[in-house]
């Protein structure tokens, strides 16, 4: 078979090569291979390992003629080779021999199919079993190679071998390949913090990795932190540690009665740090905690992870008194904004004001003069400056929602220029605002707009209130509560009404368009050709702003699951695929609603499409991709961090691919299937379809990320 | 007692303790109790299908992250870990509450609640979205549990084994599982329950145990087969009834249960990829 490298495609235009290719795919012996791996397990786990393998030796007599055999054979040859290396595990005195048997399994396979990951691993454990490192290391060479999916894999497992082998810094090379080739998931960085385990003298080393990995892998980096402070040499290391780790437990909330357990209480850091922890409604004896405004705060992050303790939450007066010590200690605003060494620590005095503030709102009984929040919202107009001064935007955000939500709980639209309602909501909504075009996710603050704009139509601001509820109704929309929406734009268009503020007409009716077909949608009341009708036409129009961008992927996938659901196929695969052409143009998701719109719609989308192993769409507390994926910003309530939907390349690729085949009449019934791996486009075509391929090579061979095309008939 | 003699005794131990085949990991149920009554009302009649939807991904979760015990939804074994979505204790008659998540084993009373929050005040009357979208948005909370403090405070009531052989030179146990079948690396602490031989009989007594490499005794010829490979664990140093742990008769010592106190999970596991997860589908390259 040919393939096509896809600039070479593109600059030879219609030119494509046809692979004579037998196979009739998805035919019966590859499913009855299936059935037979899976039943010779069975057999396996009675104890009938011989009759395990005679199952498997009739599957593979069956592959003989079939129409797919090689991938038949293969399959049935890799299950040999994986029940024999079970088997060796469970009869250790007849490993060798059964070793032996899997390696010739494993390499019948490879003959076929030489670039095989998962046989190539498999193979490396045989080898590893059988002693024979250096063979082992060849074929783990050839399985990083080949890891199309991007899984790490080998790469993690060629590390261990080196680990074992005592080869540290080969190890550590090998697990930042599996780092990099998986960046979001935990396991190479466990390995990592393993592997460092074994050269305690090399700890700030690893101290430096662990502090970029903490947004993503917290607990990760908490068994790394507590290995350094367990067994680190370097006095200093350990300093700075022990600094890290309490700010990182405690930002987590991870405070409580085993915090400490396995760590070396008899270094008076942790030692202090231990006895505060148990004893938190009382000022510790500082020790070596005093030295320095740094300590002093980092100490005081624990006084807040104490206070909301479950302990604590139960006897509100008790997390008080421990917000209230942790003040007491706490350096003041003046060292966060003009203290060098303080230049990017985290903001714990405001945060224990915040917390302090939000305990006495919610009860009042706790501070019925109201005495101690007005010193509290003093204190953190103080010390607020400091959130700018650091451009920590997240902290701003937090800042101003709260003193927003105080204010408006209270009334106080006005007074000041900035102890209102009005301003602190104003800005929150505008911090978020600069958040999500700095790439974090995009959020609603549906709440906070519909607070914000009913506090303009109090203090007699109707141009303002008309514009806020509307983007309070937009907001709506994008948390599916399309209720509110309408009452939203109600309210938006009583006050255009009353005061004569009428210049918001078309995003009125828009917004009222795109929520009465939501609603009719959810309703399943709408015609089965209402997407055709005029008032529907801005499914169809390119969509200006992103907030239109996420209320066409919302209708088109729930038009799509709804006609999977009412058994229409050709429907639902093509408003999917309008929907996750939506979704390409826009930058963020809003709620785990459309995540969910997201994985049920791509299988429609890439309908017919092989995409391997790893699923098509993850979820990530980093934006950062490789190979072709796709991020996503993806606002979730409950999440305490910025996450993203991942869409795997290969799966952006299907999707585009099955866009193209759906557009295009000559193609219609003709494509059997695709394969995607790592770009590597394969289009089996129908026997037969001389045209159609000819076709099928002109217009699929510059969709974006494809690599090389191979187009096989048959 | 010279080595060899001590040696025997173990491996005398051993052979009747432990056996030769695949030992099942702990069944852990899982289950996801919705207690927000708010949230409640919301879901209605869809409650148990939220509930039962949920348990399964932490279920799942679970076992991808905790590799010595097999966690299902649906196991109906002794061992059952709760998932409670709470509102916050302080939340009190405030509109916008706190949501937490609280884990524990049923019925079985722990150091205290593992507790971390699922949304705060402000985010309270957010709308769920839905059965599949409000467990999703729960699964993606399971990431922030301190596994620390889960494994210490709840999974360490876990029994992962009824058995284990001791071992005399150098004193410490070998566990039915090798640690690619726990996926656990060594330096994890188990703690192990005995029953020491005393002047007033068999008493009981617990050792930390620090997981310390695969069961591979020079003397191979002595120790029975089903033993290697499997993890050996060293006690901790300077405990409680060491000495009478090292002075005592292996075959008059009966290990009880085996539980974990300190989880390192070991990465890769390195356990050959089943036939099920491959595809040999698609052009060969």
């Amino acid at each position: 078979m040919s393939r096509l490298a896809t600039p070479w495609a593109r600059a030879a235009g219609a030119l494509y090569m046809v692979a004579a290719c037998t196979a009739a795919l998805g035919s019966d012996a590859y499913d009855v291979a299936r059935d037979a791996a899976r039943a010779a397990q069975a057999l396996q786990d009675q104890g009938r390992w011989t009759d395990a393998q005679a199952s498997l030796d009739a599957a593979a007599a069956r592959c003989g003629s079939a129409p797919d055999a090689r991938s038949c054979r293969s399959l049935v040859r890799y299950s040999q080779g994986y029940l024999a290396q079970r088997e060796a595990r469970l009869h250790p005195d007849d490993a060798p021999a059964l070793l032996a048997s899997a390696e010739d399994r494993y390499r019948a396979v490879l003959a076929e199919e030489p670039a095989h990951e998962a046989t190539l691993r498999n193979l490396a454990l045989v080898y590893v079993g059988l002693g024979r490192d250096e063979a082992a290391e060849a074929v783990l060479r050839q399985a990083m190679a080949v890891d199309a999916a991007r899984t790490g894999r080998a790469a993690l497992q060629l590390g261990q071998l080196y680990r074992d082998e005592g080869k540290f810094d080969a190890a550590l090379a090998t697990y930042q390949q599996a780092a990099a080739a998986a960046p979001a998931d935990s396991a190479p960085p466990q390995a990592i913090v393993a592997l460092y385990a074994t050269a305690p003298e090399r700890a700030a080393e690893l101290r430096a990795m662990l502090a970029g990995w903490e947004a993503t892998f917290p607990a990760v980096v908490d068994t790394g932190y507590r290995q350094i402070l367990a067994r680190a040499t370097d006095a200093q290391v350990r300093e700075r540690t022990v600094l890290d780790w309490v700010s990182l437990v405690a930002r987590q909330g991870w405070v409580g009665p085993t915090t400490f357990a396995g760590l070396p209480l008899d270094w008076p850091p942790l030692a202090d740090a231990a006895r505060y922890v148990a004893n938190p409604e009382t000022p510790p004896a500082y020790g070596w905690w005093a030295a320095g405004p740094v300590r002093r705060s980092v100490l005081a992050q624990l006084a807040l992870a104490t206070a909301q303790a479950p302990e604590a939450r139960a006897t509100p007066a008790r997390a008080l008194r421990r917000l209230q010590v942790g003040m007491q200690f706490c350096p003041g605003y003046e060292a966060y904004q003009y203290d060098l060494q303080m230049k990017d620590a985290w903001p714990t005095r405001l945060e224990l004001a915040r917390a302090t503030l939000a305990l006495l709102a919610r009860e009042p009984e706790l501070d019925p003069k109201q005495a101690q929040q007005r010193w509290l919202v003093d204190e953190l107009f103080f010390g607020k400056a400091g959130a700018y001064q650091s451009r920590d935007l997240a902290a701003m955000q937090r800042f101003h929602t709260t003193l927003g939500r105080w204010y408006a709980e209270r009334g106080e639209w006005t007074g000041g220029s900035s102890t209102n309602g009005i301003f602190q909501l104003e800005h929150a909504i505008a911090v978020a605002g600069q958040r999500a075009a700095r790439g974090e996710p995009w959020q609603p603050l549906q709440q906070e707009k519909q607070l914000l704009a009913g506090g303009y139509e109090k203090i007699g601001k109707p141009a303002q209130a008309r514009a806020m509820y509307l983007d309070a109704a937009s907001a709506f929309l994008d948390t599916d509560q399309v209720d509110e929406a309408l009452d939203a734009l109600g309210n938006a268009d009583r006050i255009g009404g009353a005061t004569g503020y009428p210049s918001d007409q078309a995003t009125l009716r828009s917004l009222r368009q795109v929520a009465t077909t939501r609603q009719a949608l959810a309703a399943d009341r709408l015609p089965p050709d209402f997407a055709d009708a005029p008032a529907q036409r801005w499914l169809a129009l390119p969509a200006t702003t992103d907030a239109a961008r996420r209320q066409r992927f919302k209708v088109l996938a729930d038009l799509a699951l709804r006609e999977r659901d009412g058994q229409q196929p050709q429907a639902a695969a093509t408003h999917a695929g309008a929907a996750f052409d939506a979704l390409l143009s826009l930058k963020s998701l809003v709620g785990t609603a459309d995540l969910v719109r997201l994985e049920q719609v791509l299988p429609l989308a890439t309908a017919g499409a092989d995409l391997g192993e790893r699923g098509a769409v993850q979820v990530a507390s980093l934006a950062a991709t490789t190979g072709g994926d796709l991020a996503r910003g993806l606002y979730v309530p409950a999440a305490g961090r910025p996450m993203y939907a991942v869409i795997r390349g290969d799966a952006v690729i299907a999707g585009r691919v099955g866009a193209r085949v759906r557009a295009s009449a000559a193609l219609a019934g003709q494509v059997r299937r695709i394969s995607v791996e790592a770009g590597h486009l394969d289009v089996f075509m129908r026997e037969g379809s001389g045209d159609a391929t000819k076709e099928a090579a002109r217009t699929l061979q510059d969709v974006p990320g494809v690599r090389s095309l191979a187009l096989i008939s048959g | 007692m010279n080595q060899f003699s001590r040696t025997l005794l173990g491996v005398l131990a051993a052979g009747v303790l432990l056996p030769a085949g695949a030992v099942d990991r702990p069944a852990v149920g899982v289950a996801f109790d919705l207690n927000v009554p708010r949230w409640q009302g919301q879901f209605g009649a869809r409650r148990d299908e939220l509930q039962a939807k949920v348990a399964a991904q932490v279920a799942a979760w679970m076992s991808q992250q905790m590799g010595f015990a097999d966690f299902d939804a649906g196991s109906a074994g002794p061992q059952r870990l709760v998932l409670h979505l709470d509102v916050a204790p302080d939340a009190g008659a405030h509109q916008f509450k706190e949501t937490q998540l609280r884990l524990e084993l049923a019925d079985v009373a722990a150091a205290a609640p593992l507790v971390w929050r699922f949304r705060s005040d402000e985010r309270y009357a957010e709308p769920t979205g839905g059965v599949d979208a409000f467990a999703q948005e729960v699964a993606l909370r399971l990431v922030d549990v301190d596994k620390q403090a889960l494994v210490r405070q709840v999974l360490s009531k876990v029994p992962i084994a009824s058995e284990a052989a001791l071992w005399k030179d150098p004193v410490g146990w070998v566990i039915p599982f090798r640690k690619t079948d726990l996926c656990m690396d060594f330096k994890s602490m188990l703690r192990i329950e005995n029953m020491l031989p005393s002047g007033a009989g068999p008493v009981l007594k617990e050792f930390l145990a620090r997981a310390s490499g695969d069961f591979a005794p020079r003397e191979a010829a002595h120790a029975p087969s089903a033993l290697r490979g499997r993890l050996f664990t060293e006690p901790v140093p300077a405990q409680d009834g060491l000495a009478d742990l090292g002075r005592a008769r292996p075959e008059l010592v009966a290990v009880r249960a085996v539980y974990v106190t300190e989880y390192l999970p070991l990465q890769p596991c390195s356990k050959p990829v089943p036939p099920e997860r491959v595809d040999f589908r698609g052009a060969p390259r």
